[in-house]
Order: C-alpha cells, then structure tokens, then sequence
C-alpha cells in the first residue's frame, strides 16, 4: 500500500469536515488517563463507552 | 458452540472490508430452528430462520451508538452499541445475529444464543449487550 503524504492526510481531514468546519462523521477521543480511545459518533457516546469501560474494570 | 463469530468476518477484519462505526449494523433476532455455522457468510444463508411478530421488522432493527476501543490498560479492543430494543413487540426469539448491512452481502458479524426462548408479550424486547461490548478482541 502506498504510503500517505502529508498532503493526503491533510486531503483526508479536510474531507471530513463539513463546509463550517466541523468533523463529519465518527471521530476519535483520547482518554489518557484511562487508557483508552474511543472511535464514536459523538463525543456523548464515546464518554458513555469509556465510563461503561471503566465500571467493568472494578 | 451455540454462540461465535463467523469465519468470513474474521478474514474480512484482515481484509479491510468492515468500518463498523460507520457501516449500518443489524440486529435481527432467529426463532430455535436456527443453529450458529461459523461457515456460514452472508444474512440470506441464516434469515429463513428470522423471527416475525408484532413490532419487528424484518432483517432487524438498526444498531445505535456504535463505538471501536481500543484499551491499553487491558490490552483489548471491543466494538459495542446502544442495547436494542424492539418496543411493544410479541415476539418469541432465541438467538440474535449481527451483520454489517452497508456490505454488499450483509456479511454476518457473529450470532448469540439466548439458551433458550426469550419472550416479549406487547411489551420491550430487548437485547442488553455486555459491558464488554458485542465483540471483544483480546
């Protein structure tokens, strides 16, 4: 597979934004602390998942 | 084994083929004449045995709330979704089979066997998934 420029990767962010700027579609939140990366449609979501996570760890 | 994930879908997570956040994933739930076959690929090889009843409808109801994590205090990656619920329903169910509904085929994901029939009477029939999500990758 052909590696990506930072160009493409530039190209690619772009295209998932919407013409106002905002991110279109699931997107990736870090939870460093938790050790965790949640890919989700909303950032609601994404911290509902780590918190349901985080409460099976015990 | 009664519950699993199919062989197909596990090639195809080598293969790029699935972008479950993204793709449409269903739900739909099999009356007890069905059996898992981890060779079995797409929703037309298992559907005959879907169930029908008062609030379901056929091929299932969307998953909601999708996420992929990937956890490095556990070392594990799960996929997961909002529990399903079919409101008001009058079903009879025992096993409940997830497939990718943006792929061609409507490849199957995995299958879930209740043990045994589970029931809804004009009521919620409803599917709470795990904390640990629908598929776990350990």
């Amino acid at each position: 597979m052909t590696k990506k420029t930072p160009f493409d990767r530039l190209k690619d962010d772009m295209d998932r934004r919407s013409p106002s700027g905002e991110k279109k579609g699931p997107q990736e939140w870090h939870y460093p602390e938790l050790g965790l990366r949640v890919t989700a449609e909303s950032k609601e979501a994404a911290d509902a998942r780590a918190a349901e996570i985080v409460a099976a760890r015990g | 084994m009664a519950s699993g994930v199919y062989n197909e879908f596990k090639g195809d997570v080598l293969k790029k083929v699935h972008d479950l956040v993204n793709d449409t994933v269903k739900v739909a739930l099999l009356t007890s004449s069905a059996a898992f076959d981890a060779d079995n690929d797409n929703w037309a090889d298992i559907s005959s045995n879907e169930v029908s009843g008062t609030g379901y409808s056929a091929g299932g109801a969307t998953l909601g709330s999708k996420t992929v994590t990937v956890d490095n205090t556990n070392d594990r990656a799960s996929f997961d979704g909002a529990d399903t619920t079919w409101s008001t329903s009058t079903i009879t169910a025992r096993f409940a089979a997830v497939y990718d509904d943006t792929h061609a085929s409507d490849r199957l994901i995995c299958l879930f066997d209740f043990g045994s029939n589970q029931t809804s009477s004009n009521g919620d029939f409803t599917i709470a998934w795990h904390a640990n999500g629908i598929l776990l990758l350990t």
